[in-house]
């Protein structure tokens, strides 16, 4: 029997203010059918090539694809989803969703001060509307390990289907990680993901991730920062075209002293689009010498597109350091005029200043070779873009 | 030939150019002098087709095309450069992407072949030796981070590149200290050619020093008040502008 829920967030909610939810408001969250071999071999088509020395796993319609994966490296298996917890309020709704409907989990554990380099694909394929997939990643990076995790989301072509990721990632004392989350669904899929990162005493976590794809799409992440000393930089560009709503909640929690968190948003709303980001920091009692950097902007690059930008501070402590700076503004005319004045088309202008806008994001790719080939893939995708790639 | 008959032009509504007639020969060099806000990078803005900047009558005549009918990127293609009196730094889009794309959208326009990477480098990098430029400027944003002598090399080194028929230089000399200056004037004056019309913006004498004019004309309140040969510069380096601005 299909199962709808009863709650979903609304517009009223103020962490749900600029999401999307019309269209999930008759989603059904069963788990889709384990995929057979030709949603395998769909899959498949959508994968790129592999980063050098990254182990590759890969998960199709929520389900690990052995076929299309690496050997599990050492400390990888496939769980049970019951043992997540999640709780109970209306910002975790779809985490829970996931828990409760999730055919597996794939649980990563890394031995201390171990390396691993790993590339997660989560790709949909199946055309289904009264189900989701609910892709769940658990992922333990032992004390003074590095991570290095490509995270990959793509659907296949005229899917509406909805992908509903669930992502916990624990840094333990010391430990390094350096992530690049990619989101590239067909334009007609719906994408909920909630993430959840606790950072251990003296951890460090770099994240890029860059959002084009999907007709809704919403990341609700929370952070926390458990242990002292962590450090968080937290990169994010969000391109909206047509009809597009890419919508990000990022909760970070600084509950332990000398706790630092960058955020950098870079956001695009073409069309008539809507990009919204709520960059909420919150530093706790006690958690004294912490700082937190947030620097939020978007471009408005069409006559009936939307942009919201929101920073939002939460200090319950003396001794903290915090700076935000938000805008929503349109391509600078000035050099637009600069580049046609050189002989370069309107549309080629036009895309290279919204390459400029996000440059700094993909700049902030912490893995070069991940990089070069991400600054491609995103450039590929900028309508009448020139074919120029992370050297322009 | 740049043929400018009664041009009138304003901004934000505002009447900035008053009736402007100037023709500029193939082949010869043109310095525009005037006092502050008498119009000229106004001119120079008009010319290369800035949007906000409406021409409300006259006309403007390149090689017999009438510029006035070409949006920006045309006029470019059609061989009208600008260089900028405040170069626009664009951080993330890098010098050697932004020169080969102008180069190429010349070229196209031309009728002729892309120029490939190998090949462009090539000429650019001579170019950059005649401008005493690092080769690192090719990597770096547009102007991102350059000094003001930097950014105006960087524009005459864009001009090179591009080889423009009409080359507008607004201000070019300011900001440049005497080296600096040497150098730039070097750039325009190996632009030097018969079938080549250049027209330099400046204050100062000093710039034409370095690159002798074959006209020198005074903008004062929107209109060319006085043309002359090279020795005018000199008298108005002398005298100011006040007699003739008494006298127009």
């Amino acid at each position: 029997m299909s199962q709808s829920v009863s709650s979903l967030p609304s517009n009223r909610d103020e962490n749900w203010k600029y999401a999307s939810l019309r269209a999930l408001s008759n989603a059904r969250f069963d788990a889709l059918p384990t995929p057979d071999e030709g949603a395998i071999a769909r899959a498949a088509t959508l994968l790129t090539p592999r980063p050098d020395g990254f182990v590759r796993l890969v998960l199709v319609d929520g389900c690990f694809a052995p076929s299309l994966s690496d050997p599990l490296p050492r400390g990888a298996v496939r769980s049970n989803p019951s043992r997540i917890e999640t709780p109970d309020d209306m910002d975790h709704l779809f985490a829970t969703l996931n828990a409760r409907h999730a055919r597996e989990a794939l649980h990563v554990t890394t031995d201390r001060e171990a390396a691993l380099q790993l590339e997660i694909w989560c790709i949909t394929v199946s055309a289904q509307t009264d189900g989701a997939a609910h892709p769940l990643l658990r992922i333990e990076v032992g004390a003074g390990g590095q991570l290095d995790l490509v995270e990959r989301h793509a659907s296949a072509p005229d899917t509406p289907t909805l992908t509903n990721l669930a992502l916990y990632l624990t840094l333990a004392r010391d430990a390094q990680a350096r992530i690049v989350r990619t989101q590239a669904c067909d334009l007609r899929a719906q994408h909920q993901e909630t993430l959840q990162i606790d950072l251990q005493s003296g951890t460090h976590c770099e994240l890029v991730q860059i959002t084009d794809g999907a007709a809704h799409a919403r990341t609700t992440a929370f952070v926390r920062h458990s242990g002292r000393e962590s450090r968080l930089r937290w990169a994010s560009a969000a391109l909206g075209r047509g009809t597009q709503v890419q919508d990000a909640y990022v909760h970070v929690d600084h509950a332990a002293p000398g706790a630092r968190t960058e955020q950098f948003f870079r956001g695009i709303a073409n069309d008539r689009a809507r990009v919204a980001f709520n960059g909420h920091m919150k530093v706790a009692r006690g958690a004294t010498d912490c700082n937190s950097d947030q620097s939020l902007k978007c471009l408005l690059a069409g006559n009936d597109a939307e942009a919201d930008v929101r920073p939002q501070l939460e200090i319950h402590t003396d001794a903290v350091q915090a700076s935000h700076g938000a805008t929503v503004g349109k391509l600078d005319d000035t050099m637009k005029f600069y580049l046609l004045s050189r002989g370069l088309d309107p549309e080629v202008a036009e895309n290279l200043l919204k390459w400029a806008f996000i440059a700094d994001v993909i700049a902030r790719i912490p893995l070069p070779q991940i990089r070069t080939q991400l600054a491609r893939e995103v450039a590929s995708r900028m309508p009448g873009a020139p074919p120029f790639g992370v050297e322009s | 030939m740049l043929e400018i008959k009664d041009l009138h032009a304003t901004v934000a509504g505002r009447t900035v150019l008053n009736g402007i007639d100037l023709v500029v020969p193939a082949g010869e060099v043109h310095a525009i002098m005037g006092p502050n806000g008498s119009g000229k990078s106004t001119l120079s803005y008009v010319l290369a087709g800035r949007p906000g900047y409406e021409v409300t009558r006259g006309s403007v005549h390149w090689r017999g095309v009438d510029l006035l009918a070409l949006p920006p990127e045309e006029r470019a293609r059609a061989g009208v450069f600008l260089g900028f009196q405040y170069p626009v730094e664009i951080p993330g889009v890098n010098n050697v992407y932004l020169l080969k794309a102008a180069l190429n959208a010349a070229r196209k326009h031309r009728g002729l072949p892309e120029v490939d990477a190998f090949e462009f480098l090539n000429v650019v990098r001579d170019k950059m030796k005649l401008m005493q430029m690092d080769e690192a400027f090719l990597s770096r944003g547009v102007n991102e981070g350059f000094s003001g002598g930097e950014k105006k090399r960087n524009e005459i080194l864009q001009m090179l590149v591009l080889e423009p028929s009409l080359a507008l230089l607004d201000e070019t000399d300011s900001g440049l200290d005497i080296d600096a200056l040497k150098v730039v004037a070097q750039g325009v004056n190996t632009l030097r050619a018969a079938d080549r019309s250049i027209v330099l913006v400046t204050h100062y004498q000093r710039l034409l020093d370095h690159v002798a004019p074959d006209r020198v004309h005074v903008l004062a309140r929107g209109r060319i008040i006085r043309s002359g040969g090279p020795e005018l510069a000199h008298e108005l380096e002398a005298r100011g502008y006040d007699w003739l601005l008494g006298a127009a």
